[in-house]
């Protein structure tokens, strides 16, 4: 039974369940979130009939949906900027975050020196760091203080993962390269790599989760560009609805992201 | 049932050897944080910084000790904080696990939602939640909250799921109810899984107050390293992080004893 969801084996997040088995089940696995969501709406509404809140606590339904109308590709705009960040931190941390991976696992020198560092790393609060980073790189330095937070939070899942995955492989299968005369590249190359992939996938999908995390704490924290400014704007001037439309843009795209790697996963491992 | 031979019980001087052997199998870990600091003194002798952007080791340890009650002041506020959030966030999370894996309604329906909202930086919420909770106690033990609500509901209703049925089965046998059949099978042994979010969980709490603390507040860890950089006191910005990394690990160690105490049977079973 995997129950690990951070550490170790590809984790299976979604509890499989409801079997998609007569036709029924399979409208309402679609109707079923529907409905739930008008209900939502609806409550939304009467809440604010009942206890007559000020738009600015609680906007109705019905602001949020001119926000998202009238504002929307703005919205969109923000939010490829930050993508932009988000993209650039996820590819820069996922790559060293790999090689380290990678190094801690064929260097006992190097796990013995680092990973404990690393380890204890991982179950920091992050967000604590950005006050220096901020000193020592400056706002606008290269690549962007903004990209390097990001970077930091996606480094871990990747090294975590890609550490568990190569250090995986069976020991039949290292003895049997060997004994075929399997040199110590073949056996990164053609057994390692390939058995770890699943395993640095599902770090990846964490890492792009963490990525998003990082830019906008940094957008939020320190405003200038990207749709987490953007939200602090808005509070400013106290445009609630402009709040609650943009984090549901930044859902729509944090959970479009999320998908697209599960795709790639299941296209690059329907061996495993 | 594996005894565990009572420390006091040994001789008095075995700890020495003990740790002696710990050191030295340390020594790589050890070289490489004295290394860290020696790089560090050396840049500051010859490497003419300003102490705003890199003040000395000895700065640093001034800081450290000249503000330890602020710090241990601070600390307790975060870690007071982090409980709030973590009990509310987490009750909440069980129960609607429990509602989920019993309505097929709420599992169709709400799930997607959960799945969803996981996906989304908590962060973005957080001028939101500053609009309706104010800067006080308030916002902070949401935003942990929310943060263990997620992983717990996840991790409890993925246990529910993956309880081996021949147990369900065994407890019907003896004609046990639905209510002693959650109290007395289900639930202990969903615990494994369920613990591993109440271990992730405390730390992603720890995270997001410090978090919070840092774009509103008065109080904590986040509070004193905002503050540090307002008045341009790096030494004291160094200190809050390595204090915070030290909570950090605390924190993290405890919630691994907690998954520890409360399902040893599982650990003796998979040590490998």
């Amino acid at each position: 039974m995997t129950t690990d969801l951070d550490t170790a084996a590809p984790p299976s997040e979604e509890p499989v369940p409801v079997q998609p088995g007569r036709s029924v089940e399979r409208i309402r696995k679609f109707v079923d979130p529907a409905v739930f969501a008008v209900l939502i709406v609806i409550g939304w509404q009467v809440v604010i009939w009942i206890f007559d809140f000020h738009p600015v606590v609680l906007p109705p339904p019905s602001r949020v949906w001119t926000v998202l109308s009238t504002q929307g590709d703005f919205l969109v705009e923000s939010m490829l900027d930050s993508l932009r960040t988000i993209l650039w931190g996820f590819f820069y941390g996922s790559l060293l975050g790999w090689l380290a991976g990678v190094a801690i696992t064929y260097s006992p020198t190097v796990r013995k020196a680092i990973h404990p560092i690393l380890v204890s790393l991982f179950v920091v609060p992050k967000a604590i760091f950005l006050p220096l980073l901020i000193i020592w790189w400056g706002v606008g330095g290269f690549p962007d203080h903004k990209i390097v937070v990001t970077m930091l939070l996606a480094f871990f899942p990747v090294t975590e993962n890609t550490i568990a995955g190569l250090s995986g492989v069976e020991r039949e299968m290292v003895e049997l390269s060997r004994s075929l005369g399997g040199s110590s590249l073949f056996l990164f190359r053609k057994i390692a790599l390939p058995f770890s992939i699943p395993f640095v996938l599902a770090g990846l999908r964490i890492a792009m989760t963490e990525s998003f995390i990082g830019t906008l704490f940094v957008e939020i924290l320190v405003p200038n560009e990207g749709i987490g400014s953007r939200i602090v704007d808005a509070q400013d001037v106290s445009n609630t609805q402009f709040i609650i439309a943009a984090i549901l843009v930044i859902a729509i795209f944090g959970l479009a992201a999320y998908f697209l790697l599960q795709w790639i996963e299941r296209r690059l491992t329907k061996w495993y | 049932m594996v005894l565990r031979s009572d420390p006091a019980l040994r001789a008095p001087t075995a700890w020495l050897p003990a740790v002696l052997r710990g050191l030295w199998n340390a020594k790589e870990l050890i070289l490489t944080l004295f290394a860290a600091v020696l790089v560090w003194i050396l840049l500051v002798e010859f490497g003419d910084f300003h102490p705003i952007v890199l003040p000395t080791p000895a700065a640093v340890v001034g800081a450290l000790v000249g503000d330890w009650s602020i710090l241990a002041r601070e600390t307790l506020w975060s870690f007071y904080e982090m409980l709030l959030g973590f009990t509310l966030g987490g009750s909440l999370g069980f129960l609607l696990a429990i509602g989920i894996f019993y309505s097929p309604f709420l599992h169709r329906a709400v799930y997607p939602f959960v799945f969803g909202f996981r996906v989304v930086p908590k962060v973005a919420f957080l001028p939101l939640f500053l609009v309706w909770f104010g800067i006080g106690l308030t916002v902070k033990v949401v935003m942990a909250g929310t943060a263990v609500f997620f992983l717990v509901l996840v991790q409890t209703l993925l246990g529910l799921m993956t309880v081996d049925p021949s147990l369900v089965e065994f407890g019907k046998s003896l004609k046990m109810k639905e209510a002693s059949l959650l109290r007395r099978i289900r639930i202990p042994a969903a615990l494994p899984a369920m613990m591993v979010g109440v271990k992730m969980g405390i730390t992603y709490a720890l995270t997001n107050v410090v978090v919070a603390e840092m774009v509103v507040s008065t109080n904590g860890l986040g509070f004193l390293v905002v503050r540090a950089r307002q008045q341009a006191r790096t030494d004291s910005i160094i200190a809050v992080i390595i204090v915070t990394a030290v909570v950090g690990i605390l924190v993290y160690q405890l919630g691994r004893a907690v998954e520890k105490r409360t399902t040893f049977w599982y650990f003796e079973e998979h040590s490998g």
